[in-house]
Formats: structure tokens, sequence, C-alpha cells
């Protein structure tokens, strides 16, 4: 059925426990009530969410790093009858109140743009996007898929296990964070499909050995800056990549990245509306039951959707558009710079300017910098402000928030 | 490398590569994440310099979360990583 790190668990093992559930009062009767879950112990995680979609109740996954006080407080703020913290047997009651609608999966935005949202999908639409997701992906049930990633988040939970399970291959579900370990893995499943967001995949570029190769590995959650694709793509037969957000699922699947913009073909159960290369657009979603705008830019050419950025992060200097990625990857592409995040600050005369933060292995002239980028871009799109650190602040879930480096006034 | 070593080697790699702002918290029974604020992405940037860097072959077996709990754990840990088995047995 699938492994957890170098545990195997039957479908007997998976029925064992349902029985068990089922003789515990408060999960036998979880139908149209909301469950919330923070537990470290996978398999008794995945085996209960599976419990409760057939139960027709609604599970609200939470990161088991998440201390105990932090579960209640987003359980709670997500309507949930019960919280199960760290084992299925001590219940914490949170609240008798009826929600408008049962039978989903609810989970918190990332607050990339602001406080967390609560979104909730029908296990009905998630089974349609796995359909969907399953009939384009290029991977058949010999091909095993290494989930390198939170299977409390979507994109570990339906892409890396459900769709696994799906199309009837026995996923490898990785909690042990060890890169060395990811990579012994993969030697394991020659024929493999890595789930991993970018930071792992680029750590594990770096650290693999002895002429070995990546088979697949698929990228997802924030772009990847082109020179980290370009060596990854060195050792991998194939990059894949796909787009989604929390409200829609997996939108797009790029089979054979080779630009990190380009997210891929839509799946055919949405539509994907955006702008085209001359006037990108926000990106739009459409499915059977809602239109999501999603605030982010992006274009679709060829039938392929590429992002630029954020709604939020695009720079506009005095009417020209600045997608932060395009600087950064020609900041990237100097040899002496490790890391670069570009973002906007606000001048209370001229209005919005690039910014740049670097991180880097030799010290650089700024004058340098300003002729390097001078070779490659546009005058408006050379960051005004360059500052050198030595490392670049993300959020908790791993992703930058140029949002919150652009804030402060430019002097 | 000497225990002492490890741990100005570790106290370097996180003020000056992972910049952790938590620093000051800096000590051997500091632990890694409720102490110092690392979260899994500092974790694996740890592992790289460490490997990289500093030329430690860490494992690829599952990580001990006892080793990694704290700063001294951790040090502990790299520790018995230089020593060869046999050698670790003639200590006893």
């Amino acid at each position: 059925m699938f492994f957890v790190n170098d545990q195997y668990y039957t479908l007997d093992d998976l029925e064992q426990q349902y029985t068990e559930f089922e003789n515990t009062p408060h999960l036998r009767d979880c139908g149209n009530r909301r469950l919330a879950v923070c537990m470290p112990d996978v398999f008794q995680w995945l085996a209960l969410c599976l419990f409760v979609r057939r139960k027709g109740g609604s599970i609200v996954p939470i990161h088991p790093s998440v201390p105990k006080e932090g579960a209640i407080r987003v359980a709670s703020s997500a309507g949930s009858h019960i919280l199960l913290y760290g084992n299925t047997h001590t219940p914490i009651e949170l609240s008798e109140q009826k929600n408008a609608r049962e039978g989903v999966l609810v989970q918190m935005s990332s607050g990339t743009t602001g406080a967390p949202k609560c979104i909730e999908r029908s296990w009905d639409c998630i089974e349609l996007e796995l359909e969907s997701y399953v009939s384009v992906l290029p991977a058949d049930h010999q091909t095993t898929s290494i989930v390198a990633c939170p299977v409390t988040h979507s994109y570990g939970l339906i892409c890396g296990v459900f769709a696994s399970l799906r199309r009837g291959a026995e996923p490898v579900i990785l909690s042990n964070m060890n890169p060395k370990y990811v990579l012994k893995k993969i030697k394991e499943h020659p024929k493999h499909i890595l789930y991993g967001a970018p930071a792992l995949l680029h750590t594990l570029t770096l650290l693999i050995r002895d002429g070995a190769r990546f088979d697949c590995v698929m990228t997802s959650g924030t772009l990847m800056p082109s020179v980290w694709l370009e060596s990854l793509k060195s050792i991998t037969n194939r990059v894949l990549q796909q787009y989604g957000c929390s409200e829609a699922g997996c939108v797009a699947i790029h089979p054979d990245v080779s630009d990190p913009r380009e997210m891929g073909y839509p799946l055919p159960h949405v539509n994907v509306e955006a702008g085209s290369r001359e006037y990108p657009g926000e990106i739009i979603i459409r499915d059977s039951e809602k239109t999501i705008f999603t605030k982010d830019l992006g274009y679709v050419e060829d039938g392929v959707l590429s992002f630029l950025a954020r709604m939020d992060d695009t720079i506009n200097v005095a009417g020209l558009n600045v997608y932060p990625q395009e600087v950064e990857d020609v900041l990237m592409a100097e040899p002496r710079i490790a890391e670069a995040v570009v973002y906007k600050k606000i001048h209370p005369l001229s209005g919005e300017r690039v910014c740049a933060q670097y991180v880097c292995t030799q010290p650089i002239e700024e004058q340098e910098l300003r002729e390097w980028c001078r070779e490659y871009l546009a005058p408006y799109q050379i960051p005004m402000e360059f500052i050198q650190t030595e490392e670049i602040e993300k959020l908790p879930n791993g992703k930058i928030s140029r949002k919150r480096l652009g804030e402060g006034v430019l002097a | 490398m000497t225990r002492e070593e490890i741990l100005l080697a570790l106290y370097d790699i996180m003020q000056h590569q992972l910049e952790l702002p938590s620093m000051a918290a800096f000590h051997e029974d500091a632990r890694l994440n409720e102490d110092l604020y690392m979260d899994s992405i500092m974790i694996l940037q740890l592992i790289l310099h460490l490997e990289v860097d500093l030329g430690f072959d860490i494992p690829d077996e599952m990580l001990v979360p006892k080793d990694f709990r704290t700063v001294g754990s951790l040090a502990d840990f790299l520790n018995r990583l230089q020593k060869p088995v046999t050698a670790e047995a003639s200590y006893d």
C-alpha cells in the first residue's frame, strides 16, 4: 500500500486501523463533524484522513511541528469540533456549533499576502482533481512517488500520496528530512518521481554523488531560480513542475521544464485564463463550481501557462512592470552571488522602486553589480538599492515574503 | 576536530551562514527548534554546510531527533561520526 520512511503498511494494516477508529466513539461518529488533526505518526494521520473521507466528515490537517496552543488556535478558527493532538485517544473538545457544510478538506492558505484564510474543498472536488491529475501525469503504476514534503499540505497529500494510490503505485512518504536519507531512498527506487520544494531539491543537487541521477523530479510552491533549475536538470532525466493554489488544488503540470516560469498545461478539469506575453494578466481558474482569482500574474502562450509574479510583488516603475524573478535570475547568474531576492519599496516622491538583497560567497562592489545588471537589464529594472545580507529572511513555510522585505520606506 | 572545535564550527555556521537572529541563546543546552528557532529548511542548510564546507559525512540513515535536539547533542553526534567504530569500541 505505502511506505512511511522504512516502514511498509499493507491494506490489512489500514483496515485494522479503521476497526480501531470504529471502536473509538468520537471517531466512529465523525460524519458531518469537523476534526482537526495534529499528529506526528504519518500512518495514523493518513489512515484517519481516509477514514474521515469515507465517513463524509471534514478534516483540518495541522503540521505536526505546531505546538499545542497554536494547534488549538488554528483548529478553532477552522470551525473544528474536536482537535486530536499527538494521538487519537484524547480529543480536545472545541465547539458544538454546526458549520455551513461538512465533507470537506480544510486548509489554511499560506498567508504570504496577509492573514491566513480558511479554505474548504469537498471530497468530490478533490476526487475530480485527482482523476484529472493522474490522467496527464507522465507516470505509470511502476513509477514510485517519493514524497519528501509535508503530507498535511495539499501538494504532498493530494498530489504526492492520493494521486499515487490512485494510479496504483505505492508511494514512499518521507517524514525524515535528512537529505542523505532522501538520496538513499531515491537509489532504492530507480524509477521514481520525487515530490519536493525547491529548497530541498537544490540541497539534494549539491549533495548527490558518484554520478547518481534523479529519474523524475516534481517542483512546486515557489519559483525555482534559473541556476538552480539548470543544475537540477543536469542530473535529472526529467524535471516537472506543477502549479495550483489551496482553493483549486493543482491546475497545471509541465511535463518537462526548461524555464522555471513555465507552469505547464492546464489540467482537463479546469479552465485557466491569463493575459498574453505582451499583456500579462491575473491568472483566473474556473472549475465546475467556482471561479478563483489567484492574484498571480501570468500569461498563456501555445497552451502553456507561465507565472511571472504575485500581483502584489510586481513592481510598477513609472508605469513599467518589473517582475522580481527576472531581476533575481540576472543577479544569481553572477558567480559570486549565492542567493538574491528582489522586491519593491515605495519612494515617497517617485513611487515604486526595485530593491534587492543578496547573499554572496565573495565580496562584490556595488558598482560591479550595477554593471553586471546593465548588461542584461533595462535601466528601470536595475535595483536602486542593493543590500548585502548573510541570509534572506523566509516565512515559516520556506517562502520569501517580498512584501515583508519591502516594508519601510526608501531613504 | 575536537568537540570544542565542533561547537565553534556550529556557532560559526549558525551565526554567519544561517544568520540566526536568536544567537544570543546559543549554548550547549540550547534546543535547535525551541530556543534557536531553526525550522526544517534551516536544518537542511545546516546539514549541507556540515557536509560541503566541513567535510562531515552525515550518514544516509534516519536522523535521530535526539541527536538534533540541542547544540550539545548535535556536537556529540558529529564527534561520534569522526571516530571509526573500532576506535570508539576501544574507548569503552
